[in-house]
């Protein structure tokens, strides 16, 4: 073959294979909609859809199919929906480049986008007011019903009307948390003492096979049988200073922190006294910034305190490769600390590796956060904490883009109003019940992921309880049976989500202090003004990172605090901390969160 | 005569244009391809740049935003972290530009000295491997491995006494600087080396032989005869790294970073990510001034590198 | 010639025979050098090849490096990864993608280059727009606004047309086609040859050291990629190259532990996925090297 014939191949080729590509991805596509005109075909960003074990398209969720067998709205228009779901970990990226382009959905998932409000001023949302009143019942009488929904979901102009601008998702109780400090019992058992009567205590596990089963008669020096106040943390800690010692665990620590030494909705720093290092209201309704105030230094004292006894990570600001909240998990999970910020999956027994290392007998139980009895002046003592993450009742929802101005809003509307109703609520919190699945049974999901008995059942104290398959599923499961996407009402107070009993009591450790004092992300945020929010964030910002560079070097002792902290206040005054506290303190007035 | 002037290269500027597409209509008909993607996907987005002179907004989209000016400019470089993430993108630029672009050349050199194939080739296969990772999962092994006990700690610890410590944690320079400029050498050594391989690999084989049997040995035959004759594609790739190198490959320090190392590991890159994209306050228009001004910088970098090459070689990009 | 090459003999004799003290002390240090490059670019690939093959839990708690699996042979990473039916989509996605980018981008780099090489009004233009493309961008959003308007966002066309070539590779092969002797081109200009015969025929196969060079940075860069998929044809999984299959993977793993009933084997996953993703690379690439090789010293001894 000569050189020429060869390129002409070559070129040929080229052409059919730029043909074929096309031919053959014309004609892999994205799951159509049968039953609905374009007038109701909505598409749907979603920050995020379920794991692609399951299927690849949200538009495959068993609980959005069954939803959407029915007609909807006064005409019982058919509705289908078009799930625009961005890979994981592109996320925020892929947000981006839709705001900027303009290249808008019908509806965005309200994750990471700004407020409601200022969506629809900003012109990525429209106002849907007279939509939700004539075709949300549901909605309109649960927001009415709760002053938090209320003041969350809807905005009140100067002339007393009401104006919806997105719906919110709704929760019928506090949610749970599924992270918070847990510590090792089984330790304070081993090696503590009765701090009143000297004599050992004595406990352990009834029944072997089970993580939950512990049982002993731990009590605290501060008299209850859980830790409450900073003393009770420290008696710990010398109980597991002794444990590691007597285990041969060196260079180890009691507790581990997060990388700048604090955490950035409060948690642990708030119980002295104040409430986070930013801004946050007192219990009169007052707003502070709390970077500069007693309660923060004596928090850090307390830290450095922590740090010089070795109580402390050591490395705590050096932790670049733990991804859960950048703590040494490594060492957590070989059981030789005896104290950490965790997540639900490690209390109880479940971090005994059965192995005869550290971790064999372990029982880890979570704590509240600790009360100061000990450091500061007295203004710093004995306050309970006010800024906790704690449970909210209302967060995210859906924004509808102008893009779907012209399309049949009312049949939208009305369907997504069912998730505010009883039976769409717990399709949307838990999946479809074993009738609704019974009468589903073309769609085979269920049935195949051994749920043939619907996802939820009905318990002897007459609460939803999950299915057993459900509790016990290693992966996302439960993220694939129900349509959570959905703006809805989350059930919470009639449903039995088969929690362990250490979770549970955990729960009740972590849920001990409302947030009365953490404002940013609520509706006193949500409520201001594009410039005002602009101001506040770009402060925000800088204060915090400033805070984040310096605030681990008090901790370590690498800045004093009768010379530096001085100087930490004047920096951060020259940020206009009190103008901004000054604006704050008008929505708080206003707009109050809780 | 006309031989002459089909290849006197400057015969062209002295056609008229009616002549030129006559003659080599075909040459143009070649160009219509790149003119029309550059245009298209270079081109016409450039009209972005705008951004940067205005508070861009997506309700007044690109050509309405209000006009002001410089004014994200002198935010950029009033800014209080501002030096200091300058000085660091220098240094490392500087670094990466130089022992980060020699590196390959070496290798490539000690490569050509070795007479086994066998093991060449071997070796060459085997220093690939890094560049088929991905720069993310590239930062995550780094990480790993040089944390606290992470296998390379604790190999420097045990070996050379090194203190025990999460390396990328190190604010004190310049342990972040020569980091980040070891992960690009080992990212790069071998894939960046395949040019200069085939470059030397042509060099002529009279040439060796000749100097060979003047006597020469073969690290005098390296320096005078291998590497004069790499030298046009070094000066090339130079220019193009020193233009590109306040530019390019910042964005891996966003995963390798934490506010303590910011005093050592904050670039500009970073720094206006930081600004332009932190917590809740996008500012497009931020990041589209830095932008700007690192492509001026660049083409300051780019024409000086150039000229420099051309005065001190004789040849340089264009 | 029969003098030359005796004496070439003489001299290739002369490089096994007589090799000085310093030349084998050199022998020496370039062979340790060469190896010690070899072993640091393999040694953290073969602890994430053994990393993929441990058992979760006990790797979970293993400190430093990896030779052997930790707690045992498992090919539980790898059962989990390939469970899932997107992952065969997406390495049938990227080979189609990496073949079209190759093909597509090394001709417009060929093209291109052979243009900019010849004498033209337009040389001089030409690359001082490739030149300003190379530093000056219009950002992510106004490329996107632009490919959307050619209505390719959603196709695998934003995939495999724009960043198929840049400026460099366009430079690059000008001056392999600037490299190649002046009378090679008279000579096919005498001959009759047109332009395209000239460049296809004639200079291209010269020319195809630098150009399998760029062959494989458009390949290796194609299969890596995952940025633009993730921007284009993010709602369509069809169309997604193994890259960003895995990317989700591993994303979508990363909280596995919050599960209240950890599968320990997912923590595997991050470890199984980079080889995936790099092992027919790894296979593929000797063939290829093999042939590379061929054309470039074809290419060398032709020049």
């Amino acid at each position: 073959m000569s050189i020429r014939t060869k390129w002409i191949a070559l070129m040929v080729a080229v052409v059919v294979m730029l043909v074929g590509m096309q031919i053959y991805y014309s004609n892999i596509g994205q799951v159509r909609a049968q039953n609905a005109t374009p007038e109701t075909t909505f598409k749907w960003w979603i920050y995020s859809g379920t794991s692609s074990e399951y299927y690849g398209n949200y538009a495959e969720n068993p609980a959005v199919q069954y939803t959407l067998r029915r007609g909807w709205g006064p005409e019982e228009k058919g509705i289908a929906l078009d799930f625009l779901q961005p890979p994981p970990g592109s996320e925020n990226d892929n947000y981006t480049t839709m705001i900027v382009s303009g290249d808008l959905p019908d509806l965005i998932d309200a994750v990471i986008c700004e407020p409601p409000r200022i969506m629809v001023e900003k012109g990525y949302g429209i106002e849907i007011t007279d939509y939700v009143l004539a075709n949300m019942p549901n909605y309109v009488a649960l927001v009415h019903s709760n002053p938090v929904y209320f003041n969350n979901a809807v905005s009140v102009d100067a002339d007393g009307n009401e104006h919806y601008y997105g719906l919110t998702n709704l929760q019928d109780d506090y949610n749970a948390v599924f992270q918070g400090y847990m510590y090792r019992r089984d330790w304070i058992v081993k090696y503590g003492t009765n701090p009143t009567t000297g004599a050992a205590f004595t406990g352990g596990y009834t029944d072997p096979a089970d993580a939950d089963s512990w049982v002993d008669d731990v009590v605290f020096p501060s008299g209850g049988t859980d830790p409450k106040y900073i003393s009770d943390w420290e008696w710990m800690f010398e109980i597991f200073t002794r444990a590691q010692a007597d285990l041969g665990i060196k260079d180890k620590y009691c507790m581990s922190l997060y990388y700048p030494g604090f955490t950035w909705s409060g948690g642990l720093l708030s119980c002295f006294g104040g409430g986070v290092n930013v801004w946050y209201q007192d219990a009169e309704n007052k707003v502070h910034f709390g970077g500069n105030e007693e309660p923060f230094k004596t928090y850090l004292q307390c830290m450095h305190a922590w740090y010089e006894k070795g109580w402390l990570d050591h490395e705590f600001n050096q932790r670049t490769s733990d991804s859960f909240f950048q703590i040494d998990s490594t060492s957590v999970r070989q059981g030789m600390i005896g104290m950490w910020n965790g997540q639900q999956s490690e209390l109880g027994g479940r971090l005994d590796m059965h192995d005869g290392g550290y971790t064999e007998g372990i029982f880890v139980a979570g704590a509240a956060y600790p009360i100061n009895d000990m450091y500061g002046p007295e203004s710093c003592r004995n306050v309970p904490p006010n800024c906790v993450m704690g449970g909210e009742l209302t967060g995210g929802g859906v924004i509808i883009t102008p893009t779907a101005k012209d399309k049949d809003l009312a049949a939208l509307c009305s369907y997504l109003d069912y998730f505010y109703s009883e039976e769409g609520a717990l399709i949307r919190t838990l999946g479809l019940s074993a009738e609704q699945v019974a009468d589903f049974s073309e769609n085979t999901f269920y049935a195949s992921n051994g749920l043939s008995d619907g996802a939820y059942f009905i318990n002897s104290e007459g609460k939803y309880e999950k299915s057993n398959v459900l509790v016990t599923d290693s992966g996302q499961l439960n993220t694939a049976v129900g349509f959570n996407k959905a703006p809805g009402l989350l059930l919470v107070k009639n449903v039995d989500l088969g929690y362990a009993d250490t979770y549970q009591k955990s729960l009740d450790q972590w849920l001990l202090y409302p947030n009365t004092g953490f404002f940013q992300g609520t509706r006193t945020t949500n409520e201001m003004t594009q410039a005002d929010s602009k101001t506040c964030d770009d402060i925000r910002a800088k204060v915090l990172e400033y805070m984040t560079k310096n605030c681990a070097n008090f901790i370590i002792g690498q800045s004093n605090f009768d010379k530096d902290w001085d100087k930490w206040c004047t920096v951060l005054k020259k940020y206009k901390v009190e103008s901004i506290a000054e604006i704050y303190q008008y929505y708080v007035d206003h707009y109050p969160f809780q | 005569m006309a031989k002459k002037n089909a290849y006197d290269l400057a015969a062209s500027s002295r056609r008229s244009w009616k002549t030129e597409l006559r003659r080599d209509w075909v040459v143009y008909l070649l160009f219509v391809p790149i003119i029309v993607y550059e245009i298209v996907l270079h081109y016409l987005p450039m009209f972005g740049i705008v951004m940067a002179f205005e508070d861009y907004n997506v309700v007044d989209g690109y050509f309405h935003s209000p006009w002001v000016g410089l004014k994200h400019f002198v935010d950029l470089f009033s800014g209080e972290d501002f030096p200091q993430a300058i000085g660091n993108t220098v240094i490392i630029g500087v670094m990466r530009a130089t022992i980060g672009f020699v590196a390959p050349i070496i290798f490539a050199l000690i490569l050509s000295l070795i007479n086994s194939k066998k093991f060449k080739r071997t070796a060459q296969t085997m220093s690939y491997m890094p560049n088929f990772v991905a720069a993310v999962i590239v930062c995550s092994l780094f990480k790993q491995f040089l944390d606290k006990d992470g296998p390379l700690t604790l190999f420097l610890t045990n070996v050379f006494g090194a203190e025990n410590q999460n390396w990328f944690a190190n604010n004190h320079p310049p342990a972040f600087w020569i980091i980040y400029l070891l992960m690009g050498i080992w990212q790069s050594i071998g894939w960046g080396s395949i040019m200069y391989v085939a470059a030397i690999s042509q060099v002529s084989g009279d040439l060796h032989e000749a100097a060979a049997l003047d006597g020469a040995t073969r690290l005098q035959r390296l320096f005078k005869i291998t590497l004069p004759s790499i030298m046009p594609m070094i000066l090339m790739m130079f220019v193009i790294n020193v233009g590109t190198a306040l530019a390019a490959g910042y964005d891996n320090i966003l995963l390798l970073y934490k506010p303590h190392t910011y005093n050592v590991a904050d670039t500009v890159y970073t720094y206006t990510y930081r600004q332009a994209f932190g917590e809740g306050n996008t500012n497009y228009s931020l990041s589209a001034a830095s932008g700007l001004f690192q492509s001026l910088v660049s083409t300051i970098l780019l024409v000086g590198s150039n000229a420099l090459s051309r005065k001190a070689a004789g040849s340089s990009l264009f | 010639m029969a003098r030359k090459q005796r004496k070439k003999e003489e001299w290739e004799n002369n490089m096994v025979e007589t090799k000085s003290v310093a030349d084998r002390i050199v022998d020496v240090i370039v062979y340790l050098c060469v190896a010690l490059v070899a072993l640091c670019s393999v040694l953290p690939m073969w602890h994430v090849l053994m990393s993929s093959f441990s058992d979760g839990k006990s790797l979970l708690a293993h400190v430093g490096l990896v030779l052997w699996p930790v707690g045992g042979f498992t090919l539980d990473g790898y059962s989990l990864i390939f469970q899932r039916a997107d992952i065969v989509g997406g390495y049938i996605n990227t080979i189609i993608y990496t073949v079209a980018f190759t093909v597509i981008g090394f001709l417009l780099s060929a093209v291109t280059g052979y243009a900019l090489s010849r004498d033209t009004k337009l040389k001089k233009p030409v690359t001082m727009a490739l030149m300003v493309t190379m530093l000056f961008g219009g950002g992510m959003v106004p490329t996107y606004m632009i490919i959307r308007a050619l209505g390719w966002v959603g196709t695998p066309w934003a995939l495999v047309i724009p960043g198929c070539t840049n400026s460099m590779y366009c430079i690059m092969m000008m001056n392999a086609f600037n490299a190649i002797p002046r009378e090679m081109y008279e000579a096919s200009h005498i001959d009759g040859a047109g332009h395209l015969s000239t460049l296809f025929e004639i200079t291209l196969p010269q020319a195809m050291n630098m150009g399998s060079v760029i062959i494989l940075n458009l390949a290796v860069g194609q299969w890596n990629s995952w940025l633009p998929a993730s921007i284009y044809v993010p709602n369509n999984k069809a169309l997604w190259p193994l890259q960003l299959v895995i990317n989700s993977i591993t994303k979508e793993n990363a909280d596995f532990l919050n599960s209240s009933n950890p599968n320990y084997a997912r923590y595997l996953i991050q470890f199984a996925v980079i080889i995936a993703a790099i092992a027919p690379i790894i296979i593929a690439f000797p063939f290829f090297q093999d042939k590379m090789e061929k054309g470039v010293i074809q290419g060398g001894v032709k020049g």
